[in-house]
């Protein structure tokens, strides 16, 4: 078609997008990866099945959940063991030595009473595009299969759809799902229809679903700004006397200090209304 | 790839009509889907986990109104009816861009894998698409691929009154004798124009070698419900999947029932389909 001296154009017409034909050269080489410390890379080339025994795995997503998760189940003896780093924005980090609450990280931690306990600290937004890769690469090196798996997860109250009116709501409110093989029920009122939950915590429960894992997703509902405040870090506490939770937690006496602390270094980074 | 949700479990595949709604518009092939599967009550085989499927959970969409277990559902899965023989595949999210044709490709070898009696494709395509003489008359078009031409020969224009997709020539097609010998490898997908079916026309590329048919309605964004019912009609005035004399299982718990030719149970997911009522205190 007629155009400009040294224009090409990879499209038959400028008038018509014919979308399937835009598709196949989109696709980003964008898989997150997974680095473990030296001392879990020994520790793997050592296990028989070239696998790290799991059988207990806390993931927590979003701001609210890290900070719930960090200060009343991983206030013990806890050490960091690996990250989970997708590279695909220019802020995001690439090293296992940020250390503050607020900063876009995915750590992985490791007990050091239970070599069998993990937590997952996800600080960042996992694009939708790079969940199926994350949860992949999260269960590769995990025997997994007589694991209880706890994943927390923080949404906003616009996208809880109910007969009552989210004015009415006693925000910040949770909500419970359970794969088919988590005997017990969540602590919490399950999740009603017609509601869907996406994104990580999605395909992760997906994953245990399928792979018959026991898994319970904790799904709180909030207006609070950031999406993170001291009534949402507080709505998971029902958490707390789950199975397994309820086995590998401490009393933490600084707990309301800590959470006051942890809102206030994100109102810090919040420039919406300097 | 698929999972079966059940390991020991074994299905004589080739006997089963798969039904494969498409992303399309207003959804209408998922919300046919929904219908099929919860009026015949249809069982949960497997999950499919893909790349280019979008994740999305929830509590079971087909349960009872008032129900209070959780049954958590994934946003890929394969729904059984050993009574009809029919396979569904439920899929509840978009395909992620970039990634549609790995999909397809996978999807298509599946299918072949377990050598389906027959695939039935059902979606939608922009209603503003039409041309003038599509604008009268029955909003369905098929498209069938050779073999369920050969299989079913005049009986979806005779009996049900199913009109072919009316092909859609471009400026650049070849003529349709130029010898190339296209005739006999298949159907011309080139000139078949589908847009906003999803993948309709890529599986139908793929797949083209076993009987397929395409099951297409011209519709708008909008509210689709009563379209996936009228949808639901056509496929079960050819399938025979319910009839109104049959006994089903739950028909005197059902609530949401839409009168009609067959009484189809409306799923609870589709509660609040375009939102709940408004918030007062907007307006304090």
């Amino acid at each position: 078609m007629a155009t400009f001296y040294g224009e090409v154009l990879p499209v038959i017409s400028r008038a018509v997008d014919d979308e399937e034909e835009d598709d196949e050269s989109v696709s980003l080489e964008c898989d997150p990866f997974l680095h473990w410390s030296g001392r879990i890379r020994n520790n793997l080339l050592h296990q028989p099945n070239g696998k790290l025994t799991c059988n207990i795995l806390v993931v927590a997503i979003g701001p609210a959940a890290v900070g719930f998760t960090d200060i009343l189940i991983k206030h013990g003896d806890y050490h960091l063991v690996g990250g989970i780093f997708s590279g695909l924005r220019d802020g995001d980090q690439q090293s296992l030595s940020q250390k503050l609450p607020t900063d876009k990280t995915c750590y992985i931690y490791r007990s050091n009473e239970d070599a069998s306990t993990f937590i997952c600290l996800c600080n960042m937004d996992v694009a939708v595009e790079q969940c199926h890769a994350w949860v992949n690469q999260l269960f590769s090196d995990f025997d997994a299969e007589d694991a209880y798996v706890v994943v927390l997860n923080t949404l906003h109250s616009s996208k809880f759809t109910s007969e009552v009116p989210t004015s009415d709501l006693p925000l910040p409110i949770i909500r419970g799902l359970k794969t088919n093989k988590f005997a017990g029920t969540p602590l919490c009122p399950v999740l009603e229809q017609p509601n869907l939950v996406t994104g990580l915590a999605a395909q992760v429960m997906t994953y245990c679903q399928a792979n018959g894992l026991r898994a319970a997703l904790y799904q709180c509902y909030t207006n609070a700004r950031r999406l993170v405040d001291v009534p949402t870090i507080k709505a998971f506490m029902p958490v707390l006397e789950s199975t397994p939770v309820r086995d590998i937690i401490r009393p933490n006496p600084e707990a309301e200090q800590q959470m006051r602390d942890i809102v206030a270094l994100h109102e810090v980074q919040d420039t919406l209304y300097l | 790839m698929y999972i079966p949700a059940a390991k020991d479990k074994k299905y004589q595949w080739e006997e089963y009509t798969l039904l494969v709604p498409t992303v399309s518009v207003g959804n209408v092939g998922q919300l046919t889907a929904d219908l099929i599967i919860s009026t015949l009550w249809m069982d949960r085989i497997g999950y499919i986990m893909h790349e280019a499927i979008t994740p999305a959970i929830g509590n079971n969409p087909f349960a009872h109104a008032d129900a209070t277990a959780c049954k958590l559902t994934s946003c890929c899965e394969v729904y059984e009816s050993a009574a009809t023989q029919v396979m569904v595949i439920q899929q509840r999210a978009p395909l992620i861009k970039g990634r549609v044709h790995s999909y397809v490709k996978w999807l298509s070898e599946w299918i072949r894998e377990k050598k389906f009696r027959q695939v039935v494709i059902v979606g939608s395509t922009f209603s503003h698409e039409r041309l003038d003489y599509q604008m009268e008359g029955s909003p369905y078009r098929i498209v069938q691929s050779k073999p369920m031409k050969e299989r079913m020969g005049d009986f979806f224009s005779e009996m049900m009154g199913w009109k072919d997709l009316e092909p859609r020539p471009s400026l650049i097609d070849m003529p349709a004798d130029s010898g190339d010998g296209q005739s006999n490898k298949g159907i011309n997908t080139r000139a078949l124009y589908m847009p906003g079916s999803g993948i309709a026309k890529p599986l139908l590329e793929a797949i083209q070698d076993m009987p397929v048919l395409v099951f297409l309605m011209f519709c708008s964004e909008g509210d689709n419900a009563q379209d996936a019912i009228g949808l639901a009609q056509q496929l079960n005035g050819w399938m025979n999947l319910i009839s109104k004399k049959e006994e089903r299982r739950g028909s005197e718990l059902s609530t949401d029932v839409a009168r009609g030719i067959v009484d189809w149970k409306i799923p609870t997911s589709w509660k609040h389909f375009y939102g709940t009522h408004f918030d007062q205190t907007l307006f304090h």
